[in-house]
Protein backbone atom coordinates (compact mmCIF):
# COMPACT_ATOMS: atom_id res chain seq x y z
CA UNK A 1 0.00 0.00 0.00
CA UNK A 2 3.05 2.23 0.81
CA UNK A 3 4.66 1.47 -2.43
CA UNK A 4 1.70 2.63 -4.16
CA UNK A 5 0.82 6.10 -2.56
CA UNK A 6 4.74 6.75 -2.86
CA UNK A 7 4.27 5.70 -6.64
CA UNK A 8 1.78 7.78 -7.36
CA UNK A 9 3.05 10.25 -5.20
CA UNK A 10 6.07 10.52 -7.39
CA UNK A 11 3.56 10.50 -10.18
CA UNK A 12 2.25 13.74 -9.22
CA UNK A 13 5.03 15.16 -9.06
CA UNK A 14 6.13 14.69 -12.39
CA UNK A 15 2.82 15.87 -13.30
CA UNK A 16 2.30 18.99 -11.43
CA UNK A 17 5.49 20.37 -12.56
CA UNK A 18 5.33 20.03 -15.90
CA UNK A 19 4.98 23.31 -17.54
CA UNK A 20 2.33 23.97 -19.75
CA UNK A 21 3.55 27.20 -21.75
CA UNK A 22 4.18 27.39 -25.54
CA UNK A 23 6.66 30.39 -24.75
CA UNK A 24 8.65 29.39 -21.88
CA UNK A 25 8.24 32.55 -19.18
CA UNK A 26 11.82 31.65 -17.84
CA UNK A 27 12.94 31.91 -21.33
CA UNK A 28 11.60 35.70 -21.89
CA UNK A 29 13.38 38.66 -20.38
CA UNK A 30 11.48 41.11 -18.31
CA UNK A 31 10.89 44.24 -20.93
CA UNK A 32 12.91 46.46 -18.85
CA UNK A 33 15.53 44.01 -19.28
CA UNK A 34 14.39 43.27 -22.88
CA UNK A 35 14.52 46.73 -23.89
CA UNK A 36 16.80 50.08 -22.17
CA UNK A 37 17.21 53.64 -22.90
CA UNK A 38 19.55 56.21 -21.88
CA UNK A 39 20.57 59.84 -22.74
CA UNK A 40 23.86 61.18 -23.56
CA UNK A 41 24.15 64.80 -23.62
CA UNK A 42 26.55 65.65 -27.39
CA UNK A 43 26.68 69.20 -27.00
CA UNK A 44 24.61 72.23 -26.03
CA UNK A 45 21.74 71.40 -28.62
CA UNK A 46 22.41 67.70 -29.18
CA UNK A 47 21.31 64.62 -27.61
CA UNK A 48 21.26 61.03 -28.01
CA UNK A 49 18.57 58.43 -26.61
CA UNK A 50 20.88 55.24 -26.35
CA UNK A 51 17.99 52.25 -27.08
CA UNK A 52 19.49 48.83 -25.75
CA UNK A 53 17.43 46.30 -27.70
CA UNK A 54 18.09 42.21 -26.37
CA UNK A 55 18.96 39.84 -29.28
CA UNK A 56 15.45 38.29 -30.21
CA UNK A 57 13.46 41.19 -29.17
CA UNK A 58 12.38 44.40 -31.28
CA UNK A 59 10.63 47.69 -30.82
CA UNK A 60 8.65 49.41 -33.36
CA UNK A 61 9.60 52.80 -34.90
CA UNK A 62 6.02 54.52 -34.58
CA UNK A 63 5.62 53.30 -30.76
CA UNK A 64 8.67 55.55 -29.65
CA UNK A 65 7.66 58.97 -28.57
CA UNK A 66 10.19 61.38 -27.13
CA UNK A 67 8.83 64.51 -24.65
CA UNK A 68 10.91 66.86 -22.63
CA UNK A 69 10.50 68.51 -19.61
CA UNK A 70 10.85 71.59 -19.68
CA UNK A 71 9.04 71.53 -22.83
CA UNK A 72 11.84 71.83 -25.52
CA UNK A 73 10.79 72.10 -29.34
CA UNK A 74 13.32 69.19 -30.99
CA UNK A 75 13.86 67.23 -34.20
CA UNK A 76 13.77 63.78 -34.11
CA UNK A 77 16.15 61.62 -36.13
CA UNK A 78 16.07 58.19 -36.41
CA UNK A 79 18.25 55.85 -37.64
CA UNK A 80 17.00 53.35 -41.06
CA UNK A 81 15.49 50.22 -39.15
CA UNK A 82 14.39 47.03 -40.48
CA UNK A 83 11.46 46.34 -42.44
CA UNK A 84 8.90 43.61 -40.87
CA UNK A 85 5.56 42.58 -42.54
CA UNK A 86 3.27 41.70 -39.55
CA UNK A 87 0.21 40.10 -40.79
CA UNK A 88 -2.20 42.42 -39.25
CA UNK A 89 -0.10 45.57 -39.22
CA UNK A 90 1.43 45.31 -42.54
CA UNK A 91 5.00 46.58 -43.19
CA UNK A 92 6.47 48.02 -40.16
CA UNK A 93 10.15 49.68 -39.28
CA UNK A 94 11.46 48.21 -36.49
CA UNK A 95 14.27 48.09 -34.23
CA UNK A 96 15.99 44.46 -33.48
CA UNK A 97 19.16 45.92 -33.02
CA UNK A 98 20.87 48.97 -30.54
CA UNK A 99 20.55 52.09 -32.32
CA UNK A 100 20.52 55.85 -31.19
CA UNK A 101 17.72 58.74 -31.49
CA UNK A 102 19.13 61.88 -32.23
CA UNK A 103 17.17 65.12 -30.61
CA UNK A 104 18.63 68.14 -32.14
CA UNK A 105 17.13 71.32 -30.40
CA UNK A 106 17.50 75.21 -31.45
CA UNK A 107 18.39 76.28 -28.13
CA UNK A 108 20.65 74.72 -25.73
CA UNK A 109 18.91 72.07 -23.44
CA UNK A 110 18.19 73.15 -20.28
CA UNK A 111 20.72 70.96 -17.28
CA UNK A 112 17.22 69.89 -15.72
CA UNK A 113 15.73 68.25 -18.92
CA UNK A 114 14.48 65.22 -18.29
CA UNK A 115 13.37 62.99 -21.25
CA UNK A 116 10.13 60.89 -20.54
CA UNK A 117 10.58 57.87 -23.24
CA UNK A 118 7.97 55.73 -24.49
CA UNK A 119 8.23 52.67 -26.53
CA UNK A 120 6.95 49.21 -27.00
CA UNK A 121 8.11 45.95 -28.43
CA UNK A 122 7.98 41.98 -28.71
CA UNK A 123 10.01 39.01 -28.67
CA UNK A 124 10.51 37.07 -31.74
CA UNK A 125 9.25 34.36 -29.80
CA UNK A 126 5.78 35.82 -30.50
CA UNK A 127 5.16 37.82 -27.00
CA UNK A 128 4.51 41.50 -26.86
CA UNK A 129 4.71 43.75 -24.28
CA UNK A 130 2.83 46.74 -22.98
CA UNK A 131 4.31 50.13 -23.50
CA UNK A 132 6.89 50.80 -21.16
CA UNK A 133 7.77 54.63 -19.91
CA UNK A 134 11.27 55.67 -18.19
CA UNK A 135 12.25 59.12 -17.81
CA UNK A 136 15.59 60.27 -17.95
CA UNK A 137 17.70 62.78 -16.73
CA UNK A 138 20.96 64.46 -18.39
CA UNK A 139 24.02 63.43 -17.40
CA UNK A 140 25.84 65.47 -15.17
CA UNK A 141 29.49 63.77 -15.22
CA UNK A 142 29.55 62.83 -19.29
CA UNK A 143 28.28 59.49 -18.71
CA UNK A 144 25.01 58.34 -19.88
CA UNK A 145 21.84 57.75 -17.35
CA UNK A 146 18.48 56.00 -17.26
CA UNK A 147 16.75 56.99 -14.40
CA UNK A 148 13.82 54.13 -14.62
CA UNK A 149 11.45 55.84 -11.37
CA UNK A 150 8.60 54.38 -10.16
CA UNK A 151 7.37 50.63 -10.34
CA UNK A 152 8.07 48.28 -12.78
CA UNK A 153 4.12 47.96 -13.20
CA UNK A 154 4.51 51.74 -13.48
CA UNK A 155 7.16 52.05 -16.09
CA UNK A 156 4.79 48.91 -17.99
CA UNK A 157 1.72 51.07 -17.86
CA UNK A 158 2.77 54.62 -18.32
CA UNK A 159 0.72 55.15 -21.58
CA UNK A 160 -2.34 52.73 -20.48
CA UNK A 161 -2.93 55.56 -17.19
CA UNK A 162 -5.56 57.83 -17.84
CA UNK B 1 8.27 6.43 0.81
CA UNK B 2 10.90 9.04 -0.76
CA UNK B 3 11.36 11.45 1.92
CA UNK B 4 12.89 14.01 -0.88
CA UNK B 5 9.69 13.38 -3.09
CA UNK B 6 7.24 13.93 0.05
CA UNK B 7 8.43 17.46 -0.03
CA UNK B 8 8.52 18.68 -3.55
CA UNK B 9 4.97 16.91 -3.56
CA UNK B 10 3.85 18.86 -0.50
CA UNK B 11 5.58 21.89 -1.94
CA UNK B 12 4.08 21.45 -4.93
CA UNK B 13 0.68 21.36 -4.02
CA UNK B 14 1.10 24.28 -1.45
CA UNK B 15 2.00 26.16 -4.66
CA UNK B 16 -1.34 24.88 -6.61
CA UNK B 17 -3.56 25.52 -3.58
CA UNK B 18 -2.00 28.94 -3.49
CA UNK B 19 -2.16 29.17 -7.34
CA UNK B 20 -5.84 28.68 -6.90
CA UNK B 21 -6.44 30.69 -3.57
CA UNK B 22 -4.62 33.69 -5.97
CA UNK B 23 -6.85 32.93 -8.84
CA UNK B 24 -9.84 32.89 -7.29
CA UNK B 25 -8.84 36.35 -5.50
CA UNK B 26 -7.96 38.17 -9.49
CA UNK B 27 -11.10 36.27 -11.36
CA UNK B 28 -13.24 38.38 -8.57
CA UNK B 29 -11.45 41.89 -9.02
CA UNK B 30 -14.20 43.94 -11.21
CA UNK B 31 -12.45 45.58 -14.39
CA UNK B 32 -15.32 48.07 -16.79
CA UNK B 33 -16.46 47.00 -19.95
CA UNK B 34 -17.14 48.96 -23.02
CA UNK B 35 -20.14 50.90 -21.24
CA UNK B 36 -18.01 51.66 -18.31
CA UNK B 37 -19.71 49.09 -16.26
CA UNK B 38 -17.88 46.71 -13.75
CA UNK B 39 -17.63 43.16 -14.42
CA UNK B 40 -15.89 40.16 -12.66
CA UNK B 41 -14.55 37.40 -14.25
CA UNK B 42 -16.02 35.02 -11.40
CA UNK B 43 -19.64 35.84 -12.80
CA UNK B 44 -19.17 33.00 -15.49
CA UNK B 45 -18.16 30.43 -13.22
CA UNK B 46 -19.71 27.20 -13.60
CA UNK B 47 -19.06 26.58 -17.33
CA UNK B 48 -15.14 26.03 -18.68
CA UNK B 49 -13.94 29.74 -19.64
CA UNK B 50 -11.08 30.69 -21.82
CA UNK B 51 -9.66 34.18 -20.38
CA UNK B 52 -7.35 35.72 -23.02
CA UNK B 53 -5.34 38.90 -22.02
CA UNK B 54 -4.86 40.42 -25.32
CA UNK B 55 -4.39 44.52 -26.64
CA UNK B 56 -4.65 45.62 -30.12
CA UNK B 57 -1.08 46.77 -30.85
CA UNK B 58 -0.06 43.20 -30.19
CA UNK B 59 0.29 41.24 -33.70
CA UNK B 60 0.17 37.79 -32.07
CA UNK B 61 -3.02 38.66 -30.26
CA UNK B 62 -5.02 40.05 -33.41
CA UNK B 63 -3.63 36.84 -35.07
CA UNK B 64 -5.34 34.88 -32.81
CA UNK B 65 -8.27 36.54 -32.07
CA UNK B 66 -10.07 35.40 -35.18
CA UNK B 67 -9.87 31.74 -34.12
CA UNK B 68 -11.45 32.82 -30.95
CA UNK B 69 -14.23 34.16 -31.86
CA UNK B 70 -15.06 31.33 -34.28
CA UNK B 71 -14.57 29.00 -31.18
CA UNK B 72 -16.95 31.06 -29.08
CA UNK B 73 -19.88 30.76 -31.63
CA UNK B 74 -19.07 26.32 -32.05
CA UNK B 75 -19.09 26.13 -28.47
CA UNK B 76 -22.58 28.74 -27.74
CA UNK B 77 -23.35 28.38 -24.16
CA UNK B 78 -20.96 25.51 -23.34
CA UNK B 79 -17.96 27.40 -22.53
CA UNK B 80 -17.24 31.05 -22.30
CA UNK B 81 -14.51 33.70 -23.89
CA UNK B 82 -13.56 36.81 -22.06
CA UNK B 83 -11.46 38.81 -23.11
CA UNK B 84 -9.52 41.34 -21.26
CA UNK B 85 -7.93 44.17 -23.07
CA UNK B 86 -4.85 46.27 -21.96
CA UNK B 87 -5.36 49.13 -23.61
CA UNK B 88 -7.53 51.60 -24.60
CA UNK B 89 -11.70 51.85 -24.69
CA UNK B 90 -11.80 53.36 -28.28
CA UNK B 91 -8.97 51.11 -29.14
CA UNK B 92 -10.41 48.23 -28.26
CA UNK B 93 -13.97 49.38 -29.51
CA UNK B 94 -13.03 49.64 -33.26
CA UNK B 95 -11.06 46.42 -33.20
CA UNK B 96 -14.16 44.43 -31.85
CA UNK B 97 -16.30 45.87 -34.85
CA UNK B 98 -13.87 45.19 -36.98
CA UNK B 99 -13.17 41.52 -35.77
CA UNK B 100 -16.71 40.79 -34.93
CA UNK B 101 -15.82 39.52 -31.72
CA UNK B 102 -19.40 38.59 -30.11
CA UNK B 103 -17.25 37.68 -26.12
CA UNK B 104 -17.26 39.96 -23.46
CA UNK B 105 -14.41 42.07 -23.46
CA UNK B 106 -13.23 44.05 -20.10
CA UNK B 107 -10.73 46.50 -20.67
CA UNK B 108 -8.00 46.35 -17.81
CA UNK B 109 -5.07 48.83 -17.88
CA UNK B 110 -3.04 48.64 -14.74
CA UNK B 111 -5.59 46.73 -12.54
CA UNK B 112 -5.87 43.86 -15.57
CA UNK B 113 -2.16 43.95 -15.78
CA UNK B 114 -2.27 43.11 -11.31
CA UNK B 115 -5.08 40.27 -12.52
CA UNK B 116 -2.43 39.02 -15.41
CA UNK B 117 0.44 38.85 -12.83
CA UNK B 118 -1.77 37.25 -10.24
CA UNK B 119 -2.58 34.75 -13.12
CA UNK B 120 1.31 33.46 -13.10
CA UNK B 121 2.24 35.86 -15.98
CA UNK B 122 4.95 37.17 -14.40
CA UNK B 123 6.66 39.46 -17.03
CA UNK B 124 3.38 40.78 -18.99
CA UNK B 125 4.27 39.39 -22.13
CA UNK B 126 0.65 39.14 -24.84
CA UNK B 127 -1.03 37.30 -25.66
CA UNK B 128 -1.80 35.39 -22.83
CA UNK B 129 -4.76 32.42 -22.42
CA UNK B 130 -5.82 30.45 -19.37
CA UNK B 131 -8.67 27.65 -19.55
CA UNK B 132 -10.30 27.55 -16.53
CA UNK B 133 -12.67 24.80 -15.60
CA UNK B 134 -16.11 25.06 -13.72
CA UNK B 135 -15.41 25.87 -10.27
CA UNK B 136 -12.59 28.68 -11.66
CA UNK B 137 -9.43 26.52 -11.29
CA UNK B 138 -6.83 26.94 -13.81
CA UNK B 139 -6.72 23.48 -16.23
CA UNK B 140 -4.84 25.20 -18.47
CA UNK B 141 -2.72 28.59 -19.82
CA UNK B 142 -0.29 29.86 -22.34
CA UNK B 143 1.75 32.51 -23.42
CA UNK B 144 2.04 33.58 -26.87
CA UNK B 145 -0.37 32.67 -29.54
CA UNK B 146 -2.72 29.68 -28.69
CA UNK B 147 -4.00 27.82 -31.76
CA UNK B 148 -7.41 26.42 -31.85
CA UNK B 149 -6.67 23.07 -31.49
CA UNK B 150 -4.69 23.90 -28.33
CA UNK B 151 -8.00 25.60 -27.15
CA UNK B 152 -10.52 22.52 -28.08
CA UNK B 153 -7.99 20.33 -26.83
CA UNK B 154 -7.97 21.65 -23.64
CA UNK B 155 -11.59 22.04 -23.12
CA UNK B 156 -12.54 18.59 -24.45
CA UNK B 157 -12.16 16.82 -20.43
CA UNK B 158 -13.79 20.27 -18.88
CA UNK B 159 -17.18 20.30 -20.98
CA UNK B 160 -17.15 16.46 -20.90
CA UNK B 161 -16.62 17.21 -16.63
CA UNK B 162 -20.20 17.39 -15.05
Amino acid sequence: MQRLLSSLLFAACGLATTAAFAVDQKDLLPPTEAFKASVEQVDANHLNVIFTVAPGYYLYHDRIKVTANPTTAFDSTFPAGKIKNDPNFGKMEVYPHPFNLSLASKTAWPASTALTVKMQGCADAGVCYPPQTVTLKLPTDNASHAVQSGSKKDELFGTTKK
Amino acid sequence: MRPMCLTRWISVLVLLLTAHAFAATALDKPLKDLQGKPQKVSQWIGKPIVLNFWATWCEPCREETPAFVKLQKQYGDAVQFVGVAIDEAPAVTQFIKQYGVTYPILLGDADGMDMMLALGNVQGGLPFTLILDRKGHIAAQQLGVMKADAVQKALKPLIAAR
